[in-house]
């Protein structure tokens, strides 16, 4: 029992020492940037911020794709095959992120531009100016499939999350500054942030998911609208530092189409024509170029199969035609 | 419940004190059953229902099967058994699988199939229970094994916890008899009697023993570190190659393999120090998963340290009822296929795992024809040399990687430019080290798991020689492993790569 108790006080001492350490390394040099904003707060952002700190090859032309996970079905591999057979040498970094919108890009766009990316393509959908501010929650990521078992019993995970919640609300105590330290493990992607293969899914079984998301019906001017401020900020942005820009309207389903009302479609093509005007810019759509195929995963998201490469390879004509204007 | 979450560490203190506080030796079973009960709960909720009903099935075929007094009674409870476990596990498992293959060839023959998925959950674990009830029910069978007489005992030795989610995938003779212990002064008359074998024993008492907690805490410590700094951290660099592959050079295509052959040993293995270690703590001995696999010289040296539970279970439970290899050469290869192909598709419902499987068994029965044909060359003195024995290595593990590559890849064409990049070598090397010092952390990584795998290699038991060092040398260790896993926390838990099988 004695020494079991010894055993027991060695892993608390070790606890102790390197928590003691880690704190002090946090007290001493906080991850805050100059404005006092954390600069990691979400998963995604700080992959991103990962990705923006390496060294790029110094001669490597890149072109960097935003957008939401619509644009994840854009294959960089294929991409630069398309470009090469073309003599273009293009290295392509699909930087999606599911749920983001140009406001959230534009957090981004200082690292943006230290990149120095020679084009980037952003994928704009009418989810971007007629939905509403939305967090992906467990209950609208598996809404489509039955991921997780049916919840007959309480879930214990859930109990002790919202106790633990309620603990750091009580005690005004907040944990974020405990995440480690890791910014200096350069991560550098690719292909899209944590975007699975999203196989084709039948007709039938996409049409059940059409309902599940509500779109604004009282929009704003469009002039006032935060995003198309966002995105129109880009562009310029972009442009002042010599970095060409896309705009594309990444491919929805039929249903998704017929999901919307005549007054939200007609506040979309508003949003297009107000960006195309505002900053002389023209924008490629693929809204309802694929609505006959049987290419979709759900109802705006074409697979990300390569067997299916249309969307990669439509989109890397557009850039080989914006690349030789 | 995921061993790297804080979640693990409060539900391990408190069965821990629970267990110490606890002095009646049922109870502390039963308290063992109920939190490895509450373990898989937490994470599967309803579908704990299959794990119970997987226990009571095969508890009492069980039974039944022991006294049933003839060939063909015992033959029809076996297959009850096996229908009732595979039955679960081909349902919830490959049921979605099945249907798009059915509806890929109805459309291939222009039948217009179009049957909707079923879309499933995956219940965690069920691999793995699934094949240790069915072991257990098999022996009996074979009159390897006596039934437990205690569904407490059976149900424990099911629902195990540190080994529940990914194995190792016990055997119930080497389990249950570690639950009792013996009466000691039972006196050896009453014995020779030949009483009920039950009698001769009791519930062993479950103790926390200062060898077993600081040895069983190191191996934990190691499994952690093995996991949160290595594996979590390569796995990124993985992504970044298999998750477009296509238009890579090879030695990208080659770093991948490597790495992501590194990511999941460091990811399985890391699971089954910290099962081990748990298991050590709380006095039970579980079998190894893996000893130094990297260092196999050959592919069937490979399979004896590669989930060697899962390897052994195949042979005894699949390889050798299918008549091994004491049949025609060409029936043993076909073997060696089949087994492969079948502990392939165990992993997943996928054609990757298939893939997997099958060039798995294509390295088996290869390597069992040039040793069939060319018996003089397996005690070659060239291959007892140095040298010998390094190129046996790096030709194993050549083809190890590459079959890594439909093991990890997400797609048929992903898998098929791969693997070509990886065997037709472009030399297309004008980026090579912009590369790697843009992957610098990555591959680091990479290498300095390879050197410490070596080490480990060499030095033998290094778990036991650090469970023995003094209190200060061991506090040093312990804040070493803390810190570097704390400095390196990719900031959210990831899931281990086996949770999903």
């Amino acid at each position: 029992m004695r020494s079991n108790l010894k055993i027991s006080l060695c892993v608390l001492v070790a606890f102790s020492i390197s928590f003691s350490v880690l704190l002090l390394f946090l007290i001493t040099n906080p991850l805050v940037s100059d404005d006092g904003v954390f600069i990691f707060f979400h998963p995604s952002d700080r992959e991103h911020a990962k990705f923006y700190s390496q060294d790029f090859i110094s001669d490597e032309k890149k072109i960097f794709i935003y957008g939401s996970s619509m644009v994840w079905p854009l294959n960089p591999g294929l991409i630069e095959e398309n470009l090469k057979k073309n003599e273009l040498d293009y290295k392509i970094y699909n930087l999606g992120i599911g749920g983001s919108k140009p406001e959230n890009t534009e957090k981004f766009l200082d690292m943006i531009i230290s990149a120095q990316p020679d084009i980037v393509a952003y994928g704009i959908s009418d989810r971007d100016f007629i939905t509403d501010e939305w967090v992906l929650g467990e209950e609208n990521e598996n809404f489509f499939r039955l991921e997780k078992p049916p919840q007959v019993l309480p879930e214990p995970s859930r109990i002790f999350g919202e106790l633990f919640a309620s603990a750091k609300v009580v005690l005004n105590f907040d944990t974020d500054f405990l995440r480690a330290p890791q910014a200096n493990v350069i991560h550098v992607l690719r292909g899209p942030l944590k975007a699975d293969l999203m196989e084709v899914v039948p007709e039938k079984e996409i049409e059940k998911g059409k309902e599940v998301e509500t779109y604004l019906e009282d929009l704003p001017p469009v002039i006032e609208n935060k995003n198309v401020l966002a995105i129109n900020n880009i562009i310029t942005k972009l442009r002042e530092n010599n970095i060409d820009v896309i705009i594309f309207v990444p491919p929805v389903h039929k249903f998704h189409i017929e999901h919307l009302s005549d007054n939200q479609q007609k506040y979309f093509s508003d949003v297009l024509k107000t960006v195309s005007d505002d900053s002389k810019i023209h924008i490629y759509s693929f809204y309802d170029y694929y609505r006959d195929l049987n290419i979709w995963y759900d109802f705006i998201h074409v697979t990300t199969n390569t067997d299916h490469p249309y969307f990669s390879d439509d989109f890397a004509d557009i850039l080989i035609k914006e690349i030789s204007s | 419940m995921l061993f790297n979450s804080i979640e693990f560490v409060i539900f391990f203190i408190a069965i821990l004190s629970t267990i110490v506080i606890i002095k009646n030796r049922k109870f502390t079973h039963l308290f063992l059953l109920a939190a490895s009960i509450f373990f898989f709960y937490y994470s599967s909720n309803i579908l704990t229902i299959l794990l119970v009903s997987s226990i009571l099935l095969d508890f009492y075929i069980g039974r039944y099967i022991w006294r049933a007094r003839t060939k063909v009674q015992k033959k029809i409870l076996l297959s009850i058994s096996l229908a009732g476990n595979l039955g679960i596990l081909g349902f919830f498992k490959y049921a979605d699988f099945a249907i798009t293959q059915f509806n890929i060839l109805g459309n291939y023959y222009s039948i217009g199939s179009d049957i909707s998925l079923l879309g499933l959950a995956l219940p965690i674990g069920i691999s793995f229970y699934t094949f240790q009830t069915i072991s257990y029910t098999v022996d009996i069978y074979r009159g390897q094994l006596e039934p437990s007489k205690s569904l407490r005992e059976f149900a424990l030795f099911v629902a195990f916890f540190p080994q529940l989610i990914a194995g190792p995938i016990l055997r119930a003779k080497q389990f249950l008899p570690q639950l009792r212990e013996k009466i000691e002064n039972f006196s050896q008359m009453t014995a020779d009697l030949n009483f009920n074998r039950l009698r001769q024993t009791k519930p062993r008492k479950i103790l926390l023993q200062s060898p077993n907690l600081k040895f069983g805490i190191t191996l934990m410590a190691l499994g952690l570190f093995k996991k949160m700094f290595f594996a979590d951290h390569i796995a990124p660099f993985v992504d970044s190659v298999f998750n477009s592959p296509v238009g890579l050079e090879s030695f990208k295509i080659m770093l991948g393999a490597i790495a992501f052959g590194i990511q999941i040993y460091a990811d399985f293995s890391g699971y089954t120090d910290i099962a081990i270690g748990i298991a050590i703590i709380l006095g039970f001995k579980i079998p190894i998963n893996f000893n130094k696999p990297y260092f196999a010289t050959s592919p069937s040296d490979f399979w004896k340290r590669w989930h060697i539970s899962l390897s052994s279970w195949l042979r005894d439970y699949l390889y050798i009822p299918l008549g091994g290899n004491r049949k025609s050469p060409s029936k043993t290869y076909l073997n060696l296929f089949t087994v492969m192909f079948l502990g392939g598709l165990w992993h997943g419902a996928s054609w990757n795992f298939v893939i997997w499987g099958l060039l798995h068994g294509a390295y088996l029965a290869f390597h069992k024809i040039i040793s069939d044909k060319f018996p003089f060359l397996k005690n070659h003195g060239f291959f007892k040399t140095r040298i010998g024995f390094l190129i046996s290595i790096i030709i194993t593990q050549y083809f190890v990687f590459l079959a890594w590559i439909p093991f990890r890849a997400q797609s048929l064409d992903d898998i098929l430019y791969s693997m070509q990049k990886y065997i037709i070598f472009d030399f297309e090397l004008s980026n090579a080290l912009d590369y790697i010092m843009i992957h610098k952390f990555a591959l680091s990584f990479v290498l300095l798991f390879i050197i410490l795998h070596f080490i480990s290699y060499k030095k033998g038991n290094l778990v036991q020689t650090i469970s023995n060092f003094k209190s200060p040398y061991w506090i040093l260790f312990l804040t070493s492993i803390m810190l570097l896993i704390f400095f390196f926390y990719p900031g959210e838990q990831i899931n281990f790569i086996y949770f999903q099988f």
